[in-house]
């Protein structure tokens, strides 16, 4: 029986083959130029690019196509557009984390997705997320660092990767390929304002492809973006709410240069520089913050931050058999993070306060050298290598009058941002070796992929990880997988050397915060302990049914558990109107959810192109247990942070209509609900829709003209209840700034 | 029971004839088609077009199915496969496979010695002296030819292919 089974499997197998092929094979070479082949990935495998569908993971591709068709031009857009699951939030009177846009997997933090760019590790910004937002306690990854115009495509990893890629692959893994070989020039612009609230916005990007001997290139891409602030205060406040007004600039490069011998030296480099201005919250006239003398009316100071991103990546590859590949790179990568505060005081220093302050600034450091190592024998793919790392952040003190107590109140610092001090001043480094080791292996139709990872860090020591991934193939439309990992995310240095010193409160109850290292004495003496690594395991399950060529069917389970989290401990009081506050690890959580996804794509009778992506992504957090002694366990606030501040679920209804000349994108997405926390009350907020819209024309060979919105119907969350300051959640998965209508052209040459 | 039997097989191919169109499949198509554009100068005795390939770990069956039951130039294709280049025998094309990468230059050199139309994947292969290059840009299929070798003594390529082509110089 087994005998006969194989037989028909053979034989259909060679029908279907023969089948697909002729049908091919019918078409002339102008209509073979145009098949899109089946999409690839490289993540999750260092064996060489696969069929993402196929994957023993799941795997979700964004084409390059698919984003040039979207007209969104920032990274953190484009993955809220394609991604269900992906949040990113629009944080505003946040201090430093309004400049800095970062984004989540799953519900889980910024810092628990690890982002890699053309496969190599991102490093993260030096901003460490202080206060109402869903990184609170973590640095992130800034996404926008990266010109989208230069992204070839990004592949997005949703498993525990620790084992493969190191710290912070917990909730998944982002890698962005940047353009190669063969992509056309361009230049485009793009104007947009938002409906209410102003956020007028005007971008140019332009790409440039220089081919070099033997299909090497040098890309070169530069994007300019100013952007207006919007506001949407609540009726009677003063303090505006919105998007900060920001000019940003990158720089990318991608270059391959193959040489004599099979060897391929490679590199690539991104540059970022943003001015970005926002407001902190209104000081009222009589507030004991103000000084009437020189803000009769109150005042609204600024926070302005300047940030330099860059990173560089140079590498040599090649082959020392047809079987046996290497690969050697190094990849540094900087951010500089610097307050500035703008129409302000200092109160402690009454008429003799400045009202302009430089109020210190974050660096952060990364250099990252990899030799990799591939060979392949009979069915076996082994892949190997070495990674180290070092690591340094610092914390550069602002200027006196910043942060200094001048005796005329008690009311020290620039209002807005404080400055750092120099007891915050800190230049620490730590470094880490890894060893990592890969085997996949086929069998029929038996897929296995085995990985161990072996890390150890100057500062809190080593960790092992280990993952298998499998996948069986039922039939050549049907395939089953299932993987099971340990991951773990390292204390940052910016957790475990941050330090400042600020003012929280009401109006007029005012106390002094200090934000602790856990090392310090006070932070002891109220219970801090050494940070140590986040921990986690990791299931997940589903299968892949390609229903027909052009439709298909992907659904996974799966259930991360993180023990010892990374938070900032509740505020906790000590001597006179002062509280402090430090690192830890604080909880130990679950989650678990579903991701379906479904693909279609068809040829219409008019002979135009439709593709539709719906997906859905359901995830769920829930604390299991407390570490911590600091009263975590009783805030509802942070308690709330890690449950529910981010979307349940989410909906994306993607479709593409392309007749040429016309093509017409349509987004349509549902984010969950998810409540906030505001004067211990607790609301929660209704799903929402939000629909998104693209319809360009191309004038020429050349040239092509669009217009579109991003949520063009102009949805807003729901109010406030309980906050009587700000109309909207923060939280917010869609942001606050309601309609958003844009223009836009390109020219391809 | 044999309804039975038939409805399966037929489920059985229509359940399988629904997987995703590869680089493989397109790769084995277009090396047929472009065959179509060149013109074999010398006098061909052969009563098959041949198609060898170099180091078969790319193509599994796909290229024996398709063109089991296809003529090219008029006559029934034969598929060849060699592990070393000795193995070389006459053939119209000699498809280069990209686990071949370490053996290219002396591929390269003795089928420009032979007058053999080259096709491959591999980077930099037009360039480096083989004839037609295939490459993908955004999952689309591309050809390089190299300009040096689009008229010898043995094969000249039509210009309805070159115009469809990157054109690039090579043979160095």
């Amino acid at each position: 029986m087994h005998y006969r089974f194989i037989k028909l499997k053979l034989f259909s197998l060679l029908v279907t083959q023969a089948l697909f092929s002729n049908e091919l094979y019918e078409k002339s070479l102008d209509e073979l130029f145009a098949v899109e082949t089946e999409l690839k990935a490289n993540i999750g495998s260092r064996s060489g690019s696969r069929d993402f569908l196929y994957s023993n993971v799941p795997i979700k591709v964004i084409t390059n196509k698919q984003i040039k068709n979207s007209g969104l031009k920032r990274l953190t857009k484009v993955l809220q557009y394609f991604v269900a699951g992906f949040n990113s939030q629009t944080p505003a009177i946040n201090d430093g984390s309004d400049h800095v846009s970062v984004g989540t997997l799953r519900g889980l933090n910024p810092d628990q997705v690890l982002v890699l760019v053309n496969g190599k590790r991102l490093h993260s910004s030096a901003l460490v997320h202080l206060y109402g937002t869903i990184g609170k306690g973590s640095s992130g990854v800034d996404l926008n660092i990266i010109p989208v115009i230069m992204i070839e495509h990004i592949e997005i990893l949703s498993d525990g990767a620790a084992a493969q890629y190191g710290s912070d692959a917990i909730a998944g893994v982002i890698n962005i390929i940047l353009k190669a070989n063969g992509h056309q020039n361009s230049v485009s612009s793009k104007i947009g304002t938002n409906l209410d609230g102003g956020g007028n916005t005007i971008q140019g990007d332009i790409f440039y492809y220089t081919a070099l001997d033997y299909d090497g290139y040098v890309n070169i891409a530069a994007s300019i973006q100013d952007r207006q602030r919007t506001n949407h205060e609540r009726e009677g406040e003063n303090t505006p709410l919105g998007q900060p007004k920001s000019q940003n600039f990158t720089l990318a490069l991608n270059i391959l240069s193959p040489q004599e011998n099979d060897i391929n030296i490679y590199g690539d480099a991104l540059f970022n520089y943003r001015d970005s201005i926002n407001n902190a919250f209104y000081r009222d006239a009589n507030s004991n913050r103000n000084n009437v003398e020189i803000y009769p009316n109150g005042f609204l100071p600024k926070i302005n931050a300047k940030i330099y991103d860059t990173s560089l990546t140079l590498g040599i590859n090649g082959e020392i058999t047809n079987n046996t590949s290497w690969d050697l790179s190094q990849k540094i990568g900087y951010n500089s993070f610097h307050y500035y505060v703008r129409d302000s005081l200092n109160n402690s220093m009454g008429l003799n306060s400045p009202t302009s302050f430089d109020s210190g600034g974050l660096s952060f450091l990364q250099a990252t050298t990899n030799l990799d190592m591939r060979h392949k024998f009979s069915s076996f793919n082994i892949a190997g290598g070495l990674e180290f790392r070092y690591e340094n952040f610092a914390i550069k003190a602002g200027d006196e009058a910043s942060y200094k107590n001048g005796g005329y109140s008690n009311n020290a610092g620039a209002q807005g941002f404080p400055g750092f001090q120099p007891k915050n001043v800190v230049d620490s480094y730590r470094h880490n070796i890894a060893a990592y080791l890969q085997i996949d292996k086929k069998i029929n139709d038996f897929s296995f992929k085995l990985a161990t990872r072996f890390e150890n860090y100057s500062d809190f020591g080593a960790t092992n990880d280990y993952k298998l991934s499998l996948s069986y193939r039922v039939k050549d439309s049907l395939l089953l997988r299932a993987s099971g990992s340990t991951g773990f995310h390292a204390p940052s240095l910016s957790q475990s050397q941050f330090s400042t010193t600020g003012i929280s409160g009401t109006q007029n109850n005012l106390s002094k915060t200090d934000t602790l290292r856990t090392s310090d004495p006070l932070a002891i003496s109220l219970g801090a302990k050494e940070l140590k690594a986040e921990e986690s395991l990791h299931f997940t399950s589903g299968f892949v049914y390609q229903i027909q060529n052009n439709l298909s069917l992907s659904a996974d389970y799966f259930y991360t558990k993180i023990d010892d989290r990374i938070m900032i401990t509740r505020n906790i009081p000590y001597g006179e109107k002062s509280i402090a506050r430090f690192f830890t690890n604080a909880v130990n959580t679950k989650t678990q959810g579903i991701d379906v996804a479904i693909k279609y794509e068809t040829k219409l009778k008019n002979n135009a192109n439709l593709n539709i992506n719906a997906s859905y992504s359901y995830s769920k957090t829930k604390i299991l247990s407390f570490n911590d002694t600091t009263g975590i366990s009783d805030s509802m606030k942070e308690i709330n942070r890690i449950e529910n501040t981010q979307p349940k679920d989410y909906i994306k209804l993607y479709f593409n209509y392309e007749l040429d000349p016309v093509n017409v994108a349509l987004n349509i997405s549902r984010y969950g609900e998810f409540s906030d926390v505001y004067n211990s009350q607790l609301q929660t907020f209704s799903p929402q829709w939000s629909t998104d819209l693209d319809v360009s024309y191309k004038i020429s060979n050349q040239t092509r003209l669009a217009i579109g919105g991003t949520n063009i119907f102009d949805t807003y969350p729901e109010k406030n209840r309980s906050n009587d300051r700000l109309a909207y959640s923060q939280y917010s998965p869609f942001g606050y700034n309601g309609a958003y209508y844009y223009v836009r052209a390109s020219y391809e040459f | 029971m044999q309804i039975i039997k038939f409805i399966f097989i037929i489920s059985f191919i229509l359940s399988n004839l629904y997987g995703a169109s590869s680089e493989d499949e397109l790769k084995a198509v277009v090396i047929g088609k472009v065959s179509h554009f060149i013109k074999w100068k010398k006098e061909d005795t052969s009563k098959e077009f041949i198609i060898t390939v170099f180091q078969n770990h790319a193509f599994d069956s796909h290229l024996d199915i398709l063109y089991k039951d296809k003529k090219i130039h008029n006559k029934p294709v034969k598929i060849n496969y060699v592990e070393n280049i000795q193995e070389i025998e006459f053939t119209h094309i000699l498809y280069v496979t990209k686990h071949s990468q370490k053996d290219q230059e002396a591929i390269i050199k003795h089928t420009q010695k032979n007058s053999i139309v080259t096709i491959s994947e591999n980077k930099g292969f037009a360039q480096r002296g083989g004839v037609i290059q295939l490459y993908f840009v955004s999952q689309k299929i591309r050809l390089k030819i190299n300009n040096e070798v689009t008229d010898t003594p043995n094969f000249k390529i039509s210009s309805r292919l070159l115009s469809i082509a990157k054109i690039v110089k090579g043979n160095d």
